[in-house]
């Protein structure tokens, strides 16, 4: 299937989509946001009124039009690689909540012996 | 007291004034304004006492410290200063002061001024009334029931009620021209790329650019010359000559081309508003301003564009919030993922996690093209539109904002009611133009009007030069509002 025609089908598919706890816990967990059951609640409806307001794009024809990603006239703006100095560590490390210089600190990401062998 | 950010230069120039006692003067101001209005999140006066009589030792050897000599500075606190947080009124990185600087903010040290105070935002610079801070609500000089507008509220709050300062804000959306509308001053976002976003936290990064809200468009045109041009950390600064500001937009408009879209004149601007515009365009024509009707089709898609493509990018630029290099970390956290997830749902508030959801959505596997490829599709459109309008004309002009100043809360119980305030405001940032808010009157309620004038890419200096030319004729933007700096250390 060419990429074209898969957006055409998107682009249909999408005027009904239907907003439910699944498809929002979904997108929290891409977010890594924890959230309430109330706040669920309210992001659901949150998503309904601008899934609404932006339905009206839509109506617009936008095949053949390049997506605009920036719209100056530059691009891949190039410089010489050179050295320069930057942030020493100790003030790198200076707003990180926990560090245990030179690093920053964070919770073990590999299980310990006993469990990874369980 | 009308006191001009030059009267202030040209008297620390003469000796007439130290720049010590001008950065007293001006912590006297923001000392006597910040109870009533909660403009203010940092009031720097050790650092700006020491900075200025720096500056005065210089001056006193027969140094030359730059041409903003010993004037004051205040910087909204999503920017990076060396002194005072850089919270960007977010909880999760509250106390943070940050270990390097801004470009703009470098730039404007370098050339002599002196930073005096750091100032309210909504977080990260996500609303248009400064009630999302996670710090306090500033209140709008000329009636503090009112919100300032926003982002950049505390700025315009600030600027208003104050006199012989320049202010830093930030604009994504509107963040600096609306408030400037509201507050009665004007608020120039240059052009995408005339000046550094290093150091800015970024929101959206293809829309962000830092500018200035002054008491005239003079103002704005001496801070701008000051912090444009390229900078190596900011690779979408542009490499474009920075012109003589001051001297370009001191220039006459005669012969100029003035464009009405009527797309920019929508329904739910109030009547006060289109009127008091109505006559500000008179006001250019008897300046010798020829004004016509250009079209801008597609203007009225800007918003939803808007709102798809800013929360895209926020979701992405908001992922360094982690609860591992700077700010909040949550307490109950046992792995690294919960730490993430804690860390941000403690962290941010309802707003910034609203953006962040809507972003991660249309980025998502299955919604990117419906959404998000739509969106810059539709935002290529707008900017075809403004090419063409601007090849038939030199400028565009409509309001502001739709409305002036609202009541603090009136708008805070539905996300959607604050996003229709930026309609008019929007497409300067998705088309990378320059555009600048001016007072153009006051409503029936005494609340300022602000008119807008957009620019061609790196024409900053003709949106300037209409401004300062309508500022040159009338005097709404001399008026001074009812909370201010010198009746009495801040009246009603």
């Amino acid at each position: 299937m060419s990429g074209a025609s898969r957006a055409s089908i998107t682009e249909e598919r999408n005027m009904s989509i239907e907003v439910t706890d699944e498809l929002v816990g979904k997108i929290a967990v891409l977010s890594r946001l924890n959230l309430t059951p109330e706040e669920i609640a309210g992001l659901k409806e949150h998503f309904e009124k601008v899934l609404e307001y932006v339905g009206e794009l839509q109506e617009l024809d936008t095949d053949g039009v390049d997506p605009s990603l920036f719209t100056t006239e530059t691009s891949n703006v190039l410089r010489p690689d050179e050295g320069a100095p930057s942030l020493d560590n100790e003030t790198a490390l200076r707003p990180a909540p926990e560090s245990e210089p030179p690093y920053f600190l964070v919770p073990r990401i590999v299980g310990d012996a006993e469990s990874s062998e369980s | 007291m009308t006191e001009s950010v030059f009267d202030t230069r040209d008297r620390i120039r003469a000796g007439e004034l130290s720049a010590a006692a001008a950065a007293e003067e001006a912590l006297r101001q923001v000392e006597a304004v910040n109870p009533q209005l909660e403009a203010a999140t940092d009031i720097l006066r050790e650092d700006a006492l020491a900075q200025a009589a720096e500056i005065d030792r210089r001056l006193g050897v027969g140094e030359e410290p730059g041409p903003l000599a010993g004037i004051p500075f205040t910087v909204k606190s999503n920017i990076c200063t060396l002194g005072g947080r850089t919270s960007a009124a977010s909880r999760i990185i509250e106390g943070h002061v940050s270990p390097y600087e801004a470009t703009a903010v470098r730039r404007l040290r370098e050339a002599g001024a002196v930073c005096v105070a750091k100032t309210n935002l909504d977080e990260f610079g996500m609303g248009s009334s400064t009630e999302n801070s996670s710090i306090k609500v500033t209140k709008n000089p000329w009636k503090t029931t009112h919100v300032p507008g926003g982002s950049s509220g505390g700025a315009a709050a600030l600027c208003s009620a104050t006199r012989g300062m320049l202010h830093l804000g930030s604009d994504t959306g509107g963040s600096i021209r609306q408030p400037a509308s509201y507050c009665g001053v004007t608020g120039l976002k240059p052009t995408y790329g005339r000046v550094s976003r290093y150091g800015l936290l970024a929101f959206a990064s293809s829309l962000d650019q830092i500018g200035p809200l002054q008491h005239s468009a003079l103002e704005c045109a001496l801070v701008l010359q000051a912090m444009a041009g390229v900078d190596r950390m900011d690779c979408t600064s542009r490499d474009v000559e920075v012109k003589d500001y001051v001297e370009s937009a001191s220039r006459d408009i005669s012969g100029l081309r003035i464009g009405l879209a009527p797309e920019l004149f929508p329904e739910g601007v109030e009547a006060e508003v289109r009127e008091s515009v109505e006559r500000g365009i008179e006001v250019l024509r008897g300046l010798g301003a020829e004004v016509k009707e250009v079209s801008l089709p597609n203007a009225r898609y800007a918003n939803p564009a808007y709102v798809l493509v800013s929360a895209a990018e926020a979701s992405s630029n908001l992922a360094r919030y982690d609860g591992v290099h700077f700010g909040h970390r949550s307490k109950n956290a046992g792995d690294l993922v919960e730490l993430y997830k804690s860390s941000r749902a403690e962290g941010f508030g309802p707003e910034v996690k609203r953006r962040i959801m809507i972003g991660t959505f249309v980025l998502s596997s299955g919604y990117y093209d419906a959404f998000y490829l739509k969106a810059l599709k539709v935002r290529k459109l707008i900017q075809q539109d403004f090419e063409k309008a601007l090849g038939e004309v030199d400028a565009v002009i409509c309001p502001t904002s739709p409305i002036t100043a609202f009541p603090i809360g009136e708008r805070m119980d539905d996300p959607m009611k604050l996003y229709a305030v930026d309609v008019l405001t929007v497409p300067a940032n998705l088309a990378s133009l320059p555009a600048l808010s001016m007072p153009c009157g006051l409503s029936g309620e005494g609340l300022p009007v602000g008119m807008q004038i957009y620019g061609r890419q790196m024409e900053d200096d003709v949106v300037l030069r209409i401004a300062n030319a309508f500022q040159s004729e009338t005097d709404h933007h001399l008026r001074a509002p009812g909370v201010n700096a010198w009746d009495g250390g801040g009246g009603a």
